[in-house]
């Protein structure tokens, strides 16, 4: 098998690969307002697929689990200013599905909305992309289609934190074999 | 001998998404042996879902008899010597993020372990980024 092809997709046809995690808000005032310490941002809906295009040979990608990015580098809010020890960052299913090329149709499911971040602290997905509850997103190579599961995110700022502006990374963990 | 009725692979490490210097290395209760160069996991396991040092997770564990099974990975390598009447698995274990306008997926590293009962009692993971092997037993 090979490797599985995880791509960040948006949620609404036709389906773009999602570039970067942006919280936002809305207010009075307007839209895509920046989030200020003390407020919670809008909602962001973002799906994780495997292996999007249906190419044969894909490996199914399990024990998914989510998370904020803390990394080393240097140039990373995330590590400088510790925003992900502190879980600014909540994450919760919101659906998920397979069985169509482009997988659009999904079932909802709303779990339990977890604060990320920080060493551990991840978010293990209820239901993976067939509706069980092991947290997979199959691959469509066997007799199923490519699989997703579709998350909900929403930057949570605390108070008294300045008005620096951060930089966030959604990532996700998993394991597969050959 | 097990190892002259697996099918072989047609794609080289690298075509499958892994690095040149990782792969596992098995050898049954029979003797015989196979590397990931030549075959798939999948060829040799199935999928179970195990309880895992107080949760689950899902493993691949192989169906044929193994006495040893070792994961390379860079200049670091794991394993684990299977007991009669256990079963082994192994996975890579990857990592996909978006950052600032920028997509990467990358490799974390590999881990082995040994099922009991449906159990995990042993698991060895090489993190490559801390360069180094993490074992946890029961």
């Amino acid at each position: 098998m090979l490797a599985p092809d995880i791509t960040f997709r948006r949620s609404v046809t036709p389906y773009d690969v999602l570039a970067a995690a942006a919280y936002v808000q809305s207010t009075l005032g307007g839209n895509n307002l920046p989030v200020l310490q003390g407020e919670s941002s809008n909602i962001l809906i973002f799906r994780i697929y495997n292996n999007y295009a249906a190419a044969a040979g894909i490996a199914s990608a399990v024990n998914v689990r989510v998370t904020t990015f803390d990394t080393v580098d240097p140039g990373s809010h995330t590590a400088t200013k510790s925003v992900s020890a502190q879980e600014w960052i909540r994450v919760y299913e919101n659906g998920y599905g397979e069985n169509a090329t482009p997988p659009g149709l999904y079932s909802r499911y709303i779990g339990l909305d977890t604060a990320v971040g920080a060493q551990g602290n991840f978010y293990v997905p209820e239901f993976g992309s067939a509706g069980t509850s092991t947290p997979q997103i199959r691959a469509g190579t066997d007799t199923n289609g490519v699989g997703f599961i579709e998350i909900a995110s929403y930057s949570e700022i605390p108070d008294a934190v300045g008005t620096a502006s951060y930089t966030f990374g959604i990532s996700i963990e998993y394991e597969w074999s050959s | 001998m097990i190892a002259d009725n697996i099918p072989c692979t047609n794609k080289t490490l690298e075509e499958r998404g892994l690095p040149a210097d990782s792969f596992f290395e098995v050898e049954f209760d029979d003797g015989s042996s196979l590397t990931e160069k030549e075959i798939n996991w999948s060829a040799i396991a199935e999928e179970m879902r195990v309880a895992y040092f107080g949760a689950t997770k899902t493993v691949f564990v192989c169906k044929f008899p193994v006495s040893t099974l070792w994961v390379h990975h860079g200049d670091l390598r794991a394993h684990v010597d299977v007991p009669s009447g256990c079963q082994a698995y192994q996975a890579v274990r990857s990592q996909a993020l978006i950052l600032d306008g920028k997509r990467q997926t990358k490799i974390l590293g590999r881990a082995v372990g040994i099922i009991k009962d449906g159990e995990v009692i042993e698991e060895q993971f090489i993190n490559e980024t801390e360069h180094e092997v993490f074992g946890t037993r029961k």
